[in-house]
């Protein structure tokens, strides 16, 4: 299980193979390019002003992290992860243009999970990525944005126990 | 003292700032009248031919997507004043060589107007600031090593007459480098580098490179040159001659004390309107992440706002030299004195809606006055004498601009 970039790095490893794995599941994942060069498929967030990261990342804002009540480390770590989060996604922006064409490849039940107000990366982008996973499936959990499993955690594993037990 | 004009092409013809995000990157270019456009650029080069008249040299630089500075290829404003300047030398500070992903064209376009314009080339390399990452579309993480990096293939490019050589860098790569022209001046044009820190001083000084310094004013100048200077003992085993230490400020002078106020209050422009957004001015991997961190916080209560465009603030700052010729002459005398000295004066005089006239009226009492005193001043530097007079001197923020008979500022 893989949760935004953490689910383009699952996606990745099992198109590569999938003999150690049984099951699959991405949660609000990045990763792909599903429209044209024009098309803002993933929302730019290194051009987006804090609060309009806040607004698109979290249904209930009150839940997103605040650099105001961390401490000094606290917010360094925050920065640092900042500056990671660039270097790995920089350009290509958050996709791999060559994982599109390997997805096809992975042959384990896939499920994946999404934030009904994700604007980071919208449940239509998971429909596209669903759709190039065969026989993968998708959930789309309300009042949830891009992090479902913090905002609705009754939710979310509930949709994962179910997918699990099949 | 060299003294060199600058202006950064603004086009401050905006709606109220409340209406926008950000002057930077994501201000909508129909807010860019091309018929005002095509006067404000000709005025600029007519701004600039003036200096060359008056016995100024000459510096530009280059921002993208701003309108504080709507000159996004410095080098094509260069080779017009190649062209249309005669004494001048020509600064470029700075080619944005970290976010260009071709040195060797760098190189080539820096060439032909060294070339052109008979060896009057004085060729910056900068990494340019946080607010240029979006528009290069470049990570900025190592900035520095990537600044160094295409600085060394340029300079090879530059140097090397004997047929091409290829270059494989940690960030550039280089094919059959042979360069057609090669520059006027030999070995190679001066070259200028932007400093912020001691840090980034000492790396300029090992190269004996000119290092300049924009608006660091007492807070900071003597940490900077400080950094050169013992940079460049330690690489070179003698003192750093004054001609490789530049400061960049914003600078007026009127008849007057009053006309010298309106004329500083225009050139605040510059820093009254650099509204930004926080997006762009910390994106990740600019900044180390302790610093980082800190913008992200934001200022603490009670921390003074270094940013605060008051006139007198930045007066007492020496980020900006304004009054009468003698006014101007003490402030600079002072903070020069203050910083252990140097050798080129980067002359903002003209920012936001600064007239032709107002610029060049004081461009004209600034070469009558100020001028002839700046070079006598620096023609009497003595290191020794200027080591005991400097540590004479504490650490200070600020200076007391009243002492530097600056009235309209009480």
């Amino acid at each position: 299980m893989g949760f935004s970039m953490g689910g383009w790095a699952a996606a990745e490893i099992a198109a590569i193979s999938t003999r150690r794995f049984s099951k699959l599941v991405l949660v609000d994942s990045v990763g792909i390019k599903v429209g044209g060069p024009f098309d803002r498929d993933i929302a730019d967030v290194f051009a987006i002003s804090p609060a309009e990261h806040t607004r698109i990342s979290w249904h209930d804002p009150t839940k997103a992290p605040d650099p105001n009540t961390m401490t000094d480390d606290e917010l360094q770590i925050f920065a640092s992860d900042r500056i990671a989060h660039g270097l790995y996604t920089w350009e290509p922006y958050m996709h791999n243009p060559k994982l599109p064409y390997r997805l096809h490849r992975i042959d384990i039940p896939t499920l994946l999970i999404w934030g009904e107000g994700d604007g980071v990366v919208t449940p239509s982008y998971g429909e596209a990525f669903r759709d190039m996973i065969p026989g993968a499936s998708m959930v789309v959990i309300p009042d949830a944005c891009h992090s479902p499993h913090v905002e609705q955690p009754d939710a979310f594993v509930k949709h994962f126990l179910e997918f699990a037990s099949q | 003292m060299k003294t060199w004009f600058f202006t950064e092409d603004a086009y401050p013809n905006l709606p109220d700032d409340e209406s926008y995000e950000s002057i930077r990157v994501n201000l909508p270019n129909k807010h860019f009248d091309p018929a005002v456009g095509a006067d404000l650029y000709n005025m600029y080069l007519d701004i600039w031919g003036a200096a060359d008249e008056i016995g100024l040299e000459i510096m530009l630089n280059e921002h993208h997507q701003t309108a504080t500075c709507v000159l996004p290829a410095a080098p094509i404003a260069l080779g017009v004043l190649a062209r249309e300047t005669k004494q001048a030398r020509l600064l470029i500070l700075g080619n944005p060589i970290v976010n260009r992903k071709q040195p060797i064209r760098v190189a080539e376009e820096m060439a032909y107007i060294d070339v052109l314009s008979r060896g009057r080339l004085e060729c910056g390399f900068v990494r340019g600031v946080p607010y240029e990452i979006a528009p290069a579309n470049a990570y900025p993480y190592r900035g520095s090593e990537k600044l160094w990096e295409a600085h060394d293939l340029i300079m090879k490019a530059w140097t090397h007459h004997e047929g091409p050589f290829n270059f494989e860098g940690r960030w550039f790569h280089a094919r059959q480098v042979n360069i057609w022209p090669r520059p006027f001046q030999q070995p190679h044009p001066p070259v200028w580098v932007t400093m912020g820190s001691a840090g980034s001083a000492v790396q300029v000084a090992q190269r004996q490179h000119i290092g300049a310094v924009f608006l660091a004013g007492y807070p900071n100048i003597r940490k900077v040159f400080d950094g050169y200077r013992e940079g460049y003992l330690q690489a070179h085993g003698e003192e750093a001659p004054l001609d490789r230490l530049a400061y960049a400020a914003i600078v007026y002078v009127g008849d007057n004390e009053k006309e010298a106020e309106q004329g500083a209050e225009k050139l605040l422009w510059y820093l009254k309107a650099n509204k930004v957004a926080p997006q762009f001015n910390n994106p990740p991997g600019y900044h180390p992440p302790a610093l980082a961190a800190n913008i992200i916080r934001g200022p603490r209560p009670g921390e003074p706002d270094r940013r605060d465009p008051r006139l007198e603030t930045q007066l007492a700052r020496g980020n900006v030299f304004a009054g009468t010729p003698d006014q101007v002459f003490q402030q600079l005398k002072n903070f020069w004195e203050y910083s252990g000295g140097f050798g080129h004066l980067l002359m903002m005089g003209q920012a936001g809606f600064m007239t032709y006239d107002e610029t060049m009226r004081s461009m004209t009492l600034f070469t009558q006055d100020v001028y002839p005193r700046l070079k006598e001043l620096t023609a009497s530097y003595d290191a020794g004498a200027m080591k005991e007079l400097r540590s004479s001197r504490p650490d200070v923020e600020n200076v007391d601009v009243g002492l530097l008979a600056s009235e309209f500022v009480r």
